[in-house]
């Protein structure tokens, strides 16, 4: 049904229906036709055994009626209530009194038991009288005491067939005649339809009664039948035969059988009629369903294409259709569907349409093929500034002249390329001669069943606008950057000589509140540069008297010594000379002074006491031995005298080159305060060296309280002796200090890798929490006027730093350590 | 009894040049002892003083580690009344050396540099006066 073609749904419910319909019906009249006929054919076999057991049954009873009649006849014989030798008139009177009673009975015959011989007749015939019988089987059965039917037959003395009735009774043979005929009358009288009629046979199967007179007299046997021989066997039968139906039954203890046999044509005669009635039955019913069913089914195709029409009609667009209700619950159902469903689409559409017609974007939709214009929405119509009518239903070239020939022609054939248009960027022209640029795309869609395609028109004339703007914004942007950039590295030259500028001027600032600082300290400086300038002019005095009073005596002295003493001269020079060159201690202590003195006096030297004081003077104490000989002699303290005389030009010398050295060293530490010199040049520096030698310089102060505690490594650094003495010299001074010249000092050196550290060690009380931060800053310093300058911390971290190094420090109570790491000097000698 | 005139200063060279100048200038007339501060030179009086040596003079910087020259010659003069000083001094600071001034014991307050025959001077004024 699917593939086939489409039929229509009244047509095929009439067909399908009758189709339907027929082969029931068919089936059900056939059976019922079957069902009615075999009913008929069994309630007509049925009537056929009941009229025969009835009549079997009658028969029995007037059989029975007529046997008990003749038994009373009998037992009035034997009783004697009949006399049988009595009068004739008496038995005749009796007789027909009986024969009244039982009209079956035609006659009563009373015979001699013995003989056989008739000895009365009622009614009376004078030949019967005395007639033997004694062979006839009547007699024969009635003497064996069985009373019975004789057989039937004809008797020359009745018309007809007879048969009799014989009872014993004494002496005496009662029989009574009958006419079979008039037994079962009433057999003859049931006739059925046309073929009908009754029969009755005797126990021996032979006819007693049948309307065909000329069977009974021929004394025709039935028991060919197969329901007559079974009646006879005492059993109710029916059986067919000869095209008749027979239905047999037994009658009663006689042995008779009464049946009626009817011909099979006349029962089965009504199957056409059933027949006939079955197929206008089934024909009537089969109009009728074909009818209904047709009519049913035009009235569901008609609802149906209601609502067939109703969507075809919504699939056309006529969104406003109105179904009726439907009397169908699934069409019912549809209808609700199909509406909900119509609603839906409905709004939807409605939505689609809101937005085409409220996009701020130009849409249009034209037709494939012939481009004409089905739809625009208002933004469209407003570009074209058109009104509707002249838009919609006409093709573009006769109202858009939007765009340029060569604009449309590129249009058309990338559309006829790729079958649509992506952001197809157009310059079109408004009819008022504005200039617009638009991004148009297109899709295809189906509308009213019709190909068409979709243009939507973006506008980016202002977009391109801005995008030129930026382009110019840019290029100015560009232009002034470029501008600017030269200016700024203008303005950089300008920058970088205004900063050189200032830090000339920063420089001289720096500068001078340097020396205003300086200027403020000038006392201390003064002191710090008057100490060695005292010591200076003092020794140069010195030297002068010393040179003056003894440079032209000398040759004269020298002269005057003799060989001995010249020797003596010689040696004691020698000794005391290198002395000379040292700025050793001052003075050992006195208890080493007087051990001395002692010593010497001891010895026997003369001037013990000057002698004493000479060696002290050379520095010598410790080589008093090598002086002890000579000593002894006459004049040789003078001699020493005059050594020491000498000698303490070469010492103030040294004295004056000291100082010389400590001014320096004030100005040069103020000159590098005031401008530090950078890039000076490295040497490898014996830091051990150094430090020992600072020792050696703070020997006096140290002398007495301060316990060194030295740890060397054996490193070298990196940078200038002299700059680090001067960080030494610092450190050192400060940590003595610090300890109030009375405590611990550590030096300690570390190598560590590409560095050497340096420690200076003090057990002072520390540095204060207020100072910490600042201990580096140039001018600031714990220590009392005239101590320091405040810049010797200052001063060991430009140093220090200069030449690559750190400088740290860390303090607690007791413990105070400053650490300078430097580079170290990797195989380099001093 | 030999005198000893003992010079307190914290730089080396300042007690070598000095012992050196009053060699040249007084020869073996007197002791000459050095301290580098207060402390040194108060013991070193007291061993003198031990020694049976009279230190009739001190001349001392007025700047020292320690106890400061003006302090310690308040000192000296408490212990040893008839020593007699001369106040050597780097300080440009004239109420310093007021003040030094106001010590009985002090002579003369001399600047550093010093002139040797000032110097020389205020010490005959001191020692050979009596």
């Amino acid at each position: 049904m699917r593939s086939a073609r489409p039929v229509r749904l009244g047509r095929y419910l009439i067909y399908r229906t009758a189709l339907l319909a027929a082969a029931p019906f068919a089936a059900f009249f056939l059976t019922a036709g079957f069902a009615i006929n075999g009913a008929l054919t069994r309630n007509a076999f049925n009537g056929l055994a009941y009229l025969a057991e009835t009549m079997a049954e009658e028969t029995a009873v007037r059989l029975d009626a007529n046997v008990s009649a003749v038994e009373t006849v009998a037992a009035h014989v034997e009783t004697g209530a009949l006399d049988p030798r009595g009068s004739a008139e008496e038995i005749e009177a009796y007789g027909r009194a009986v024969l009244s009673r039982n009209p079956n009975l035609s006659a009563l015959w009373l015979l001699d038991a013995g003989t056989g011989t008739v000895r009365s007749a009622v009614p009376f015939l004078p030949g019967a009288i005395g007639f033997d019988l004694s062979r006839s089987e009547t007699f024969l059965r009635a003497r064996e005491g069985k009373a019975g039917w004789s057989p039937i037959g004809l008797s020359p003395f009745f018309e007809g067939v007879t048969i009799s009735l014989s009872v014993k009774a004494g002496d005496y043979i009662v029989v009574a005649w009958m006419e079979p005929a008039a037994i079962v009358g009433l057999v003859e009288s049931r006739r059925l339809g046309s073929t009908g009629f009754a029969f009755a046979c005797d126990s021996d199967g032979l006819l007693v009664a049948h309307p065909d007179r000329e069977l009974v007299e021929r004394r025709q046997s039935l028991l060919s039948i197969p329901a007559v021989s079974e009646a006879a066997k005492g059993r109710a039968s029916i059986s067919v035969a000869e095209g008749k139906i027979y239905a047999a039954h037994p009658s009663g203890g006689h042995g008779w059988v009464v049946g009626i046999a009817q011909d099979e044509a006349e029962i089965r005669s009504f199957l056409p009629a059933i027949a006939a009635g079955g197929a206008g039955a089934f024909a009537l019913s089969f109009l009728f369903i074909v009818v209904g069913a047709g009519r049913s089914a035009r009235n569901t195709a008609r609802q149906l294409a209601e609502l067939v029409e109703g969507v075809d009609a919504a699939a056309r667009g006529e969104y406003g259709v109105s179904l009726g209700p439907q009397p169908f619950i699934e069409f019912e159902t549809l209808r609700n569907s199909f509406l909900t469903m119509l609603e839906a689409v409905q709004e939807r559409e409605n939505q689609f349409r809101a937005v085409f017609e409220n996009s701020p974007m130009p849409m249009v939709v034209g037709r494939v093929g012939d481009r004409t214009t089905l739809d625009a929405n208002p933004a469209y119509l407003r570009l074209l500034d058109k009104p509707r009518e002249e838009v919609v239903g006409k093709v573009p070239r006769d109202h858009e002249q939007l765009f340029d020939r060569e604009t449309t022609e590129r249009m058309i054939a990338e559309f006829k390329t790729s079958g649509r248009l992506r952001d197809f960027e157009a310059n079109a022209m408004r009819p008022d001669g504005r200039a617009l640029t638009f991004l148009i795309s297109t899709f295809s869609i189906t509308f009213g069943r019709e190909a068409c395609v979709v243009s939507i028109f973006q506008d980016i004339t202002e977009r391109k606008r801005t995008e030129e703007r930026m382009r110019e914004i840019n290029l100015e942007l560009e232009a002034k950057v470029a501008e600017r950039t030269a200016a700024l590295q203008e303005s950089n030259e300008e920058l970088r000589v205004a900063l050189e500028n200032l830090e000339e001027a920063q420089e001289r600032v720096v500068t001078a509140e340097k020396l205003a600082a300086l200027g403020q300290l000038s006392a201390g400086i003064a002191h710090e540069l008057n100490t060695p300038l005292g010591a200076v002019i003092s020794s140069n005095r010195s030297m002068i008297e010393l040179l003056d009073a003894r440079l032209l005596p000398l040759s004269e002295r020298i002269g005057a010594m003799g060989p001995e003493e010249r020797r003596r001269f010689d040696r004691f020079l020698k000794v005391a000379g290198p002395r000379a060159a040292q700025l050793g201690p001052l003075e050992p202590d006195r208890a080493s002074t007087r051990a001395l003195r002692d010593q010497i006096a001891a010895e026997g030297i003369p001037q013990a006491q000057d002698a004493a004081e000479l060696l002290i003077e050379l520095n010598c104490l410790d080589k008093t031995p090598e002086f002890i000989a000579d000593l002894r002699e006459q004049g040789a303290v003078d001699v020493l005298r005059l050594c020491a005389e000498l000698l303490a030009v070469r010492r103030l010398a040294e004295i004056v080159a000291f100082a010389a050295k400590k001014a320096a060293g004030v100005v040069g530490a103020l000159r590098s305060y005031l401008r530090h010199e950078t890039g000076a040049e490295a040497e490898a520096v014996d830091v051990e060296a150094e430090l020992e030698n600072v020792l050696t310089l703070l020997h006096g102060k140290i002398k007495h309280k301060v316990r060194i505690e030295r740890d060397y490594a054996g490193v070298r650094a990196r940078g200038s002796a002299e700059k680090f003495a001067q960080v030494w010299m610092n450190l050192i001074t400060n940590a003595v200090q610090a300890m109030n010249y009375n405590g611990e000092l550590g030096l300690r050196t570390r190598d560590e890798g590409e560095l050497v550290a340096v420690d200076v060690v003090d057990s002072g009380p520390g540095i204060s929490d207020e100072a910490r931060p600042r201990i580096f800053q140039p001018f600031f310093t714990t220590k009392k006027q005239g101590e320091g300058l405040g810049l010797g911390l200052d001063i060991c971290r430009k140093i220090v730093t200069t030449y690559g190094g750190t400088i740290e420090f860390e303090s607690e109570p007791g413990r105070t350590r400053f650490t300078v790491r430097l580079p170290k000097a990797e195989g380099e000698s001093v | 009894m030999k005198q000893a005139i003992l010079c307190v200063d914290d730089e080396a060279i300042i007690l070598m040049a000095l012992k050196q100048e009053l060699r040249n200038s007084f020869g073996n007339r007197f002791h000459y002892e050095s301290a580098a501060d207060a402390e040194q030179a108060l013991e070193t009086i007291a061993e003198l003083v031990a020694d049976g040596i009279e230190v009739i003079l001190i001349i001392s910087d007025w700047l020292m580690p320690g106890i400061r020259g003006d302090e310690f010659l308040e000192i000296v003069r408490e212990r040893h009344p008839t020593i007699q000083a001369i106040m050597i001094t780097g300080q440009a600071d004239e109420q310093a050396i007021e003040r030094v001034k106001r010590n009985d014991c002090v002579l003369s307050v001399l600047g550093k540099p010093w002139d040797p025959a000032e110097l020389r001077r205020a010490i005959e004024r001191c020692c050979c006066d009596d």
